[in-house]
Formats: structure tokens, sequence, C-alpha cells
């Protein structure tokens, strides 16, 4: 097939008469020869045209910014954590001979505390920590989303954050999953290895959300947008922007380039 | 004999002087291979700048000592105040064609010097009649013979068959191209149309590109702006 470039304009030109079949065979001679001489027209053009159109990656790029940031930032309801702190040394699990806690106890238990995030969302602890918070009707699947676990690396201090849109709520039910979690470990181990350092207090200002990936996403998606359709664009453009254009599609041949000027009207 | 002014605008810019003259010595290396006297000038879209290139050919070839006429076939254009047009002349090429009056006496001489000017006359009906009859062919050959260079303004391609029954009729044609305007496939299909007739494509004219990038086309295209520097003085 000789129309068998890139531009949409060859397939149109499917040879239905005499001297478009002519055409098409000086047209296949001449790209032939073309090949060794021209220089990359297709790209030339694509980077032409994304320069033309770079306000579009910046209007949809702004767009997309914007959008994100307004469903995540503004648009969010706002929630409020408390944070309920728990130390976790077992100062009874150690030898009862030696009353000094050493630093193989220390490690064990920072080990132990990667275990405690499974059990604090344990079916056990939830269910117990509901009943704390009967009056109050959360569900598990609820509370169990409302609750996240946070360790320093290899720290004893576990951290128990409760997220919500009402701030006492988050409060008590920090402290309602901390309480359940203590009785619980201290059933399971028979010690008393955890215990309270910081109650969680009343928050007074809402978090501010961690949004960067959302945010950085809708930009990308802006720019993503605006690139496909700078490449469409490009694609179905047929218009002469380079000199090197009309002999590259049409081999005829280029006389001169005139510029443009204001010309006053003949008398 | 009628006469009529066209304002200088070649003369007054620089870069189009250059582009013109570098456009006339395109012409000139290419009659050495095939002879051309009559000229059509036509684009594929209307307002691609036929009338104001056609004009400036002919004051340049005017102003290189050849003997120019230059013909306003567009027998449809109405004048439009604003518009780049030529203003009706009492008599013109449609008269002419309907034998009302001589050659001579409807071509106007104008305030440059070898350049001379045929009108398109008042012509009410239908210039396809006017166009198809003998008279059209026998008045290119008059002129071809009388004249270095007879150039046509037509209408635009897209627009009616004017240009092609008038192209059929002259020696070669130069298609006038809008940058950033006209598409390839415009070009393409007045290609595959003025083939259809035999005509013979001089080549394209790039109309109306930026200045800036006009002057990317060289590679030193201010060199001659500012004078060389004089090797031998005069004393």
């Amino acid at each position: 097939m000789l129309f068998r470039r890139k531009r949409g304009i060859w397939e149109i030109y499917a040879a239905d008469n005499e001297t478009e079949r002519t055409l098409a065979v000086q047209d296949g001679e001449a790209r032939n020869f073309m090949e060794f001489t021209e220089d990359n027209m297709e790209l030339k053009r694509f980077l032409y045209t994304f320069l033309r159109m770079f306000w579009l990656i910046i209007l949809l790029g702004a767009v997309g910014l914007g959008v994100t940031i307004y469903l995540y930032g503004y648009g969010a309801v706002p929630v409020y954590a408390a944070d309920t702190k728990i130390f976790t040394l077992a100062k009874g699990s150690a030898d009862s001979s030696r009353n000094k806690i050493d630093y193989q106890d220390i490690l064990t238990n920072r080990q132990l505390s990667n275990d405690y995030q499974d059990i604090i969302k344990s079916k056990k602890v939830i269910e117990m920590s509901q009943r704390q918070l009967s009056g109050m009707k959360i569900d598990p699947d609820r509370l169990k989303s409302m609750i996240s676990v946070s360790s320093q690396d290899n720290s004893s201090i576990v951290v128990i954050r409760a997220v919500s849109a009402d701030a006492g709520e988050a409060g008590r039910v920090s402290l309602a999953v901390s309480d359940s979690f203590i009785s619980t470990l201290e059933e399971l181990t028979k010690t008393d290895i955890v215990g309270v350092i910081d109650e969680p207090g009343l928050p007074s200002s809402p978090v501010q959300p961690d949004n960067l990936k959302q945010i950085l996403m809708g930009l990308l998606i802006g720019i993503g947008t605006a690139i496909i359709i700078i490449y469409i664009a490009d694609f179905f453009d047929t218009r002469i922007r380079f000199k090197e254009d009309i002999e590259h599609y049409t081999k005829l041949p280029m006389l001169a380039v005139i510029p443009k000027y204001n010309m006053k009207s003949a008398k | 004999m009628q006469t009529k002014v066209f304002t200088e605008t070649v003369q007054d810019d620089n870069v189009l002087q250059h582009a013109y003259s570098t456009l006339i010595s395109k012409l000139y290396m290419l009659e050495k291979n095939r002879s051309f006297k009559t000229l059509t000038v036509t684009s594929c879209n209307p307002g691609e700048g036929k009338t104001s290139f056609s004009a400036s050919l002919a004051k340049v070839l005017a102003g290189a000592g050849k003997r120019t006429l230059l013909v306003n076939l567009d027998l449809r254009k109405k004048y439009k105040p604003g518009k780049v047009s030529y203003h009706s002349a009492a008599y013109g090429i449609s008269s002419y064609l309907e034998g009302d009056v001589e050659l001579n006496d409807a071509i106007c001489k104008t305030n440059i010097e070898n350049m001379y000017f045929l009108d398109s006359g008042k012509y009410l009906g239908d210039p396809v009649s006017l166009l198809c009859s003998d008279r059209l062919g026998t008045f290119m050959q008059v002129a071809g013979s009388e004249y270095d260079y007879v150039i046509t303004d037509t209408p635009a391609l897209e627009c009616n068959t004017d240009a092609l029954l008038i192209s059929g009729n002259t020696d070669a044609v130069i298609l006038v191209a809008k940058m950033g305007s006209t598409t390839i496939k415009d070009i393409r299909k007045a290609q595959t149309q003025l083939y259809a007739i035999d005509a013979h494509i001089l080549g394209v004219i790039l109309n109306k590109s930026s200045k800036r990038f006009y002057k990317k086309l060289f590679s030193a295209p201010d060199y001659f702006k500012y004078g060389k520097p004089a090797l031998y003085k005069s004393v």
C-alpha cells in the first residue's frame, strides 16, 4: 500500500482513478528517495504542536490540581483524631528473681509491639470495646475503620488513634479500645506488661488530611489528558506548519515563503 | 487608455523585498526548463492572499524590467470596503470577452513602469459562459505575445471551477497556500484537480508566514541589513 504514512490524509486518497493512481506511484518512488534525505517530519510536527498547545497542559494540570484539592481538601468533612499512647514493657514477665529490667526484655517487647497491632484489630478487642461504648451504637466495621495503630520502628510505645467527625466520639473510642486492648493482653499473657501513658484529651482542631498522593495523581491525570489531546490534535492536523511539509506530503515544488505584511488597499 | 495607481508595498519592506526577489530568481531558473508566459495564480480556499500576491508579483516582475500584465479574472468578486481589492475600471476583461471593446482599450496603464492592468469589468451574468468561450484562449495567446508575463488572479478552487477553466488556458499555475491554515488535504485535492486538466503546477507559495519564521529559513538573514564593511573606499 502506497499510502501508509501516519498522518490521516493518505488513506483518504485511495487511488480510484487514473490520475490519482499515477500520483500514487510517483509518491511511492519519491518517498523511497525521501527516506534518506528528509528529517523526521512527524516528530518535528508533533513537537511543534506540543509547544503550540502547551497552554493546554498548564490548563488541564491546573484543573486536575484544583479539582483534587477541592475534593480532598476543602470539600472533605473535617475529622478529629484522638491518640492514646501505650507503653508495652513486660515488667512482670521477666524472671521474678531479678528486680531490674535488662536489655533482653526491651528487645523482646519491641518485637511484640508489632503483634499488638493485629491484636488491637482483632474481633475480641473490638467486641469488648463495643460493649464499653454501648451507649454510642457503633457497629464493629465502623469501629475498625476508625482505629489505626502506629508504632515507631522497634519502639515500645504504641499509639492508638481513633478518627471521627465528632471530637468527643474519637476520644472515647480511642480510650475504650485502649482499655479493651490492655485487659485482653493481660488476660492472654497473665501479666501486666502494658500501661497507658497518655490518655486522649478532647481534640480541639481537626487533623490536616494527608492527601499529597491524591493531589499529585490529579495533577498527573490532568497533564496526561492534555498530552493525549495534543497527540490526537496533531494526528488529525494536516495544516501546513513547515516549509518542508509541501515537498514532503505533496511532492509539489516549493517556490517561496512570503512573510505577512499589511497591504494598503490599492487605489 | 485608462490609468490605475498601485501603492508601493514591496519596496517599503526589507523582508518582503527579499522574499519576492528570491521568488523571481526561482521563476527565472524554472523558465529555463520550460518557458511560460501566462500564469494563473490560485489558491485552495478564499482569503489566502491571491490578490495581494499577484499584484506584488506583477510589480516585482515589472520592476525587473519585464513587461507584465496583471489580469483580474475574479469575475464574481464584489468590492468590499476594507478588503484588499482592485477598484473596478470602466472596462475590463469581461467587456473584451463579450466582444464590446478592443483589448488595448480595456487595458489600463499603471503608475509602475512596465506594468499593465486589466480589470474584471462590470459583468453581472454567470462568468462560466465567458470563461468557456474560445475568446479566453485567444486573449491568452494575444496577451502572451505582447507581454513578457501575464498574471491572472482567479477565484479559489474550493469556490467554483473558474480557476480550473482559466488554468486550462494558461501555461502554468502558481498555488498560493496560507501558512498554518491551508491543509495538506486541500493541496492534494487541488493537485488532483489541476493534474486532471493537464495544468502545469509551477509550485506552491507559502503565504502569510510570520517574519520570525521567515528569517529562520536563512542562516544569515541580517547580513546585508547593516551594510557590508567597505573594503574599497571611493576617494
